[in-house]
Formats: structure tokens, C-alpha cells, sequence
């Protein structure tokens, strides 16, 4: 339990820059997510917090105390790797006391603890097993199990849940936040995951070629991105965004729709999330190429012009194929970026 | 649609009768010998000189313990194992540890290590036999159990090296990392993580190296003049012996080998990438 700041953090791999000082504070007890890519730097970064990677400049610091320059074991963090790192020649008791071995506790505590942590991750069944007779899941428990012993300051996690089928990550993501919460650890979450993100994390820091792009809330993220990476990143479709221009100082024009922008610029992208829009008598003009009914909405798409260009309808709408449709925006959820992709405040 | 379907299934019969029958085979063309030798061993002398073959041994001892109670043929038994110890030893705390490192690190020159490692069995042992001789009588190690356990390593150690290679390779890094967070220092995480994982491997190539030693004769014979190994021995006296004693002296050699093989079969297979179950 501890907050961590993270200074100027570099790091290449002979000529390719995988950090470029980043910096990062990470309060008591948050939950922060890295989000990325493959390739962003999101575990690089957490491997050089959990000391199996150096880096070339910057420093870590846990709980005020400077940790950069120690070995990993003198760390007191715990992680949770991809592929779990189960002990295969240890017993899922003795995985989980690993920590507790290691630090020499007497062997009454260390069964209380492993105990106690199996059931809070409903392994107190399986602690004989090794862990080849363990399933997918069941190994990560162990794996966040282990971690969880050791009562770390920090708790580090790399793509916990990616190797599990689709309803086993559902299941475990919820579990995961609830076992975390009760802890009451800090904990930096690595995935490239937004939807794991968003439904995890108190605040998401979203990277990009080495680069911490936007750090801030879910939803902030979600409703005010800096620039059009993160709006694409970030929303399953993603924002639409549609090149507008002015007609006067303020007033832009895009796909037929005049609506009110920001002072001084000729051309601009609008940005729109698909959500954000329902069908009107006036406003995009949209040509509904593509139906998809996808359940809860109907997801309408124009792939004209190259744009595509997408809107999930209620699904009510009655549409036909190649219909002409006017899609009017909710105009406070209307965001406004540069060609060169950077957000820019509408003052009004 | 169902005409193919059974042209493919006789097919594969066809194809696994004929695997079988080569693999018959191979099994009687290497067996054949060591079923001789071993009744041939446990027969009389006129039994052994006799015509037509018995095949069934006689359990007839006495050409197998005259053997043992000839003069040096003990001693130089306990030579060979003495010497195939040292070996194994030897080519063990020197193969892992360059298994590992070519497992775990990237190094200038890691190819050609690679390379240089199976170049030394490019030289043939009578190559070497003369400098080495020289060598061992300058350095006074010659006719040497410790002198001729060197050779033997050297022979031995490209295997050890290359196996404890792919053996280290099949720990995940994540295993070693993870023990590395949870509070192990680089020898702790080798000793609790990695050892265990890597231990039935790590023993079956000890073994591969003590049969390497315990068959090697070239240098023994050409290095060692008190203390011969019991192939060297026996090569150099039953070459003028009669043939029951040949054979007795055949399965001396071969028993020992051939029952270490067989105790680890499990684990060379595991080693070759076969799995073991």
C-alpha cells in the first residue's frame, strides 16, 4: 500500500525508442490502467516498476522511497504475469506461500495467509493440485493468489486476463475488481483491452509509441480525448470524425450540418461517437450502406466517399438498405480536433 | 463419398503394416547381437564353441566369474566407474552452466559458439592422440583417472552443453522472473525454480555422459597404462582370448550400459523432444 511516481522514464532497445520519459503519479491504493497497443511500452513500463528491466534514465519511486536502482527481489511488489508463471514443481499451496518462503516467515503464518487468500479466490479446494491439473483459470487465481500473500506495497499486473476465453474474462475481470478493491492495494494494470480498461480502472493512462498520450478517468477519457488517437482507441465502434469547414468565423459545415465550432479556425474534424446521434429531420446527411442489428441498437453505417462513417440507433428505427437518413448530433457531445489530430476547446 | 474414405483407411493400413514391419526390423538387427552376446556369455565353453547355437543360455557362470576373478579386470572396473563419475560430474558442472547461458542470454558470438561446440567432435580422437599424450606426460596427469576423465568431458561435453541448452530453453523466463519478484536472487530463482523443473533432464544427460566415458576405449588405451578402464582392458586381453571369454567379457561391457539406458529412457525421450507419456 503505497503511491508511486514514476520520473522521466526512458528506455530503447538499441535504436528503437520503446519509452520516452514518461512520467506517471499513481496515488495510494488506485487502480491505474495502462492502455495500449501491442508495441506502446505499456509492459515495458511496467517491467522496469517490477525491476526485470532497466531503464536508461528516470527513476521509480513506492512510497517515497527511490527504488530503481534495487533488485527486483528487494522491491516488495508482486506481479501477475501474462501466462500466470505458475510453478509447475509446486503445489498450489506452496505457489501461493512462495512470497511468505522467501521471506522466511514462521510456517503457522504462513498457512493462515495461504489460507486465507485461497479463500478469498475459491482455490481451498485445489491446494494439493500442481498446477498441470489446474484450468486456465484456476491457474490465474493462483498466480493473483501468490501475489496477493505477499501483501504487496504495489501490485503489478501484465494482461492478467488475456489468455482465458471470452465468458471465463468476463467472470474473472468482475472478480478481479471486487478481490482488489477489498484489498485495498495499489495496482497498475497493463492490457490492450479497452473494454477491461474502462470497466476496471479509477484512471486509465492511454500510451502510444512510447508516450503516455492522455491519463484522466474512464469516462473522461471517453467523453473529452486530447486528440483523435485516443477517440479512435478508446469506444467500441469507434468516434466518428468528419472533416467540417468554415463558412464563418465559428460556423462549420459538416456532411450538410451547420453547427457552432470553435473561433478561429478554417478547417477542423468533428468528432461524434456513434452513440450520440439518433435520427431526425435535420443533420448528418447519412446514406445507410450497411445495417447491423446488433441487439440492444442497430448499428447504420456510410462507407461512401472512403469516410466510413457509423451510428448505433436505437433499435426501433425502421430502416431500409441505401435509405437517406438525416442523423441529428447531441450537440454537447460534439468534439472538435485539428487536421494534425490534437483536440481543441470549443469556447462557447 | 464413401469409396474414398476406404481407399484412404487401407491406405493407412498399408502404411502402418509397413511401419511395423520396419521397425521389426530394426529392433531384431539390433538386438540380435546383444541376445548372443548375452547367452553366449551365461554358456559353457563347448557350448559356446558348439554347433548348432543353443538359444537358450545354459546360466552356465563360469566364464563370467573366471573374467571377474581374473587379475585387474576388477580394478579396472572400479577405474571405469571412478573415471565415468568424474565425467559426468565434469561435464555437467560445465555443460549447465553454458546451457543455461546460451538459454538465457544474448551474447556476441552466440552463434559461433554454438558451432565451435559441436567442432570439437570434428577432430577424431587419434588426431589428437599424440600432442595429447605429450601433453599429459609434460603436465604429468598421463595414465591418470583424473587425466583421462578430462578427455572423456571433453568428449562428452558438446552433448551436455546442447542438451541442457533446449532443457533450459523449455523453463518460460516468466518462471525465473516470477521468482525473482517474489523474492529470489538470480542463484536462489536457478535453485528453487529452475533445478527442480529442469532436474530428470539434468540426470539423464549425467548418464548420457557416464555411458560416453564408460565407452570410450581410444584414449584409454593410448593414455592409461596401470590404470585401464575396463574396456581398454578387456580390449588389449581379449583380443588373444579364447572365444567364450570374449563374449563373457562383451556383456560385462554392455550390461552396465545398456541398463542405465533403459532407467532413463523416460527422460532422454523428454530430452529429444519426444514427450514422455
Amino acid at each position: 500500500m503505497a503511491n508511486i511516481a514514476i520520473q522521466n522514464v526512458t528506455k530503447s532497445f538499441g535504436s528503437y525508442d520503446a519509452l520516452k520519459g514518461i512520467g506517471l503519479a499513481v496515488a495510494d491504493q488506485e487502480f491505474l490502467v495502462l492502455l495500449g497497443a501491442s508495441g506502446c511500452g505499456k509492459s515495458t513500463l511496467l517491467r522496469i516498476i517490477a525491476g526485470l528491466e532497466t531503464a536508461d534514465i528516470g527513476e521509480v519511486h513506492v512510497g517515497g522511497e527511490r527504488i530503481d536502482q534495487l533488485q527486483a527481489k528487494d522491491r516488495r511488489l508482486a506481479m501477475v504475469f501474462q501466462n500466470y508463471a505458475v510453478f509447475p514443481h509446486l503445489t498450489v499451496f506452496e505457489n501461493i506461500a512462495f512470497g511468505l518462503r522467501m521471506q522466511k516467515r514462521p510456517q503457522e503464518i504462513v498457512s493462515a495467509k495461504v489460507n486465507q487468500v485461497a479463500r478469498m479466490v475459491h482455490l481451498e479446494a485445489l491446494l494439493d493440485r500442481y498446477s498441470g491439473q489446474l484450468s486456465g483459470g484456476q491457474r490465474q487465481r493462483v498466480a493473483l493468489a501468490r501475489a496477493l500473500a505477499v501483501e504487496p506495497r504495489v501490485m503489478l499486473m501484465d494482461e492478467p486476463l488475456s489468455n482465458l476465453d471470452a465468458l471465463l474474462r468476463l467472470e474473472m475481470r468482475a472478480e478481479l475488481k471486487s478481490i482488489l478493491a477489498a484489498s485495498k492495494t495499489t495496482t497498475i494494470y497493463v492490457t490492450h483491452d479497452q473494454v477491461e480498461a474502462m470497466s476496471l480502472a479509477d484512471r486509465i493512462a492511454v500510451m502510444h509509441q512510447g508516450v503516455i498520450v492522455q491519463c484522466d478517468t474512464p469516462l473522461e477519457i471517453y467523453r473529452n480525448p486530447v486528440n483523435t488517437f485516443v477517440a479512435g482507441f478508446i469506444g467500441n465502434p469507434p468516434m466518428n470524425f468528419i472533416p467540417a469547414h468554415a463558412v464563418q468565423d465559428g460556423i462549420f459545415e459538416a456532411r450538410g450540418l451547420r453547427l457552432q465550432g470553435p473561433l478561429g479556425h478554417r478547417e477542423l474534424l468533428l468528432g461524434i461517437r456513434p452513440e450520440d446521434m439518433q435520427v431526425g429531420d435535420a443533420g448528418f446527411t447519412c446514406q445507410a450502406d450497411l445495417i447491423e442489428p446488433l441487439g440492444p441498437n442497430v448499428l447504420v453505417t456510410d462507407v461512401q466517399d472512403s469516410a466510413v462513417f457509423r451510428a448505433a440507433l436505437s433499435s426501433t428505427a425502421t430502416l431500409s438498405k441505401g435509405q437517406s437518413i438525416f442523423l441529428q448530433p447531441d450537440l454537447e457531445r460534439v468534439r472538435w480536433f485539428t487536421p494534425e489530430g490534437q483536440s481543441v476547446k470549443s469556447e462557447s | 463419398m464413401s469409396t474414398p474414405l476406404i481407399t484412404i483407411d487401407v491406405a493407412q493400413r498399408r502404411l502402418r503394416r509397413l511401419l511395423l514391419v520396419g521397425a521389426a526390423i530394426a529392433t531384431v538387427w539390433v538386438l540380435l547381437p546383444i541376445y548372443f552376446l548375452v547367452v553366449n556369455a551365461w554358456s559353457s565353453q563347448e557350448a559356446v564353441n558348439a554347433f548348432p547355437k543353443a538359444f537358450v543360455p545354459e546360466m552356465n557362470h563360469e566364464s563370467l566369474s573366471f573374467l571377474l576373478g581374473f587379475d585387474g579386470v576388477l580394478t579396472s572396473l572400479v577405474n571405469s566407474l571412478i573415471v565415468a563419475a568424474i565425467t559426468m560430474v565434469f561435464s555437467i558442472g560445465l555443460g549447465a552452466p553454458a546451457g543455461y547461458a546460451l538459454a538465457r542470454y544474448e551474447f556476441r558470438g552466440k552463434g559461433t559458439f554454438r558451432l565451435l561446440i559441436l567442432l570439437t567432435r570434428a577432430f577424431p580422437l587419434p588426431l589428437l592422440a599424440l600432442p595429447l599424450t605429450v601433453l599429459y606426460i609434460r603436465l604429468g596427469v598421463d595414465d591418470t583417472l583424473v587425466g583421462l576423465a578430462l578427455v572423456h568431458t571433453m568428449l562428452a561435453l558438446p552433448f551436455a552443453v546442447l542438451i541442457t541448452f533446449s532443457l533450459f530453453s523449455g523453463v518460460p523466463t516468466e518462471l525465473e522472473e516470477a521468482a525473482w519478484v517474489f523474492g529470489c536472487t538470480k542463484v536462489q530463482a536457478f535453485r528453487r525454480v529452475v533445478l527442480p523443473i529442469a532436474l530428470p533432464g539434468l540426470a539423464a544427460s549425467a548418464i548420457f555422459a557416464f555411458v560416453i566415458s564408460w565407452n570410450e576405449v581410444f584414449a584409454s588405451s593410448v593414455l592409461m597404462i596401470q590404470n585401464r578402464t575396463l574396456t581398454a582392458f578387456l580390449l588389449q586381453n581379449l583380443d588373444v582370448s579364447p572365444m567364450h571369454m570374449k563374449f563373457a567379457g562383451g556383456a560385462l561391457l554392455v550390461l552396465p550400459a545398456a541398463t542405465f539406458m533403459f532407467l532413463i529412457r523416460k527422460h532422454l525421450f523428454a530430452m529429444w523432444g519426444i514427450s514422455n507419456r
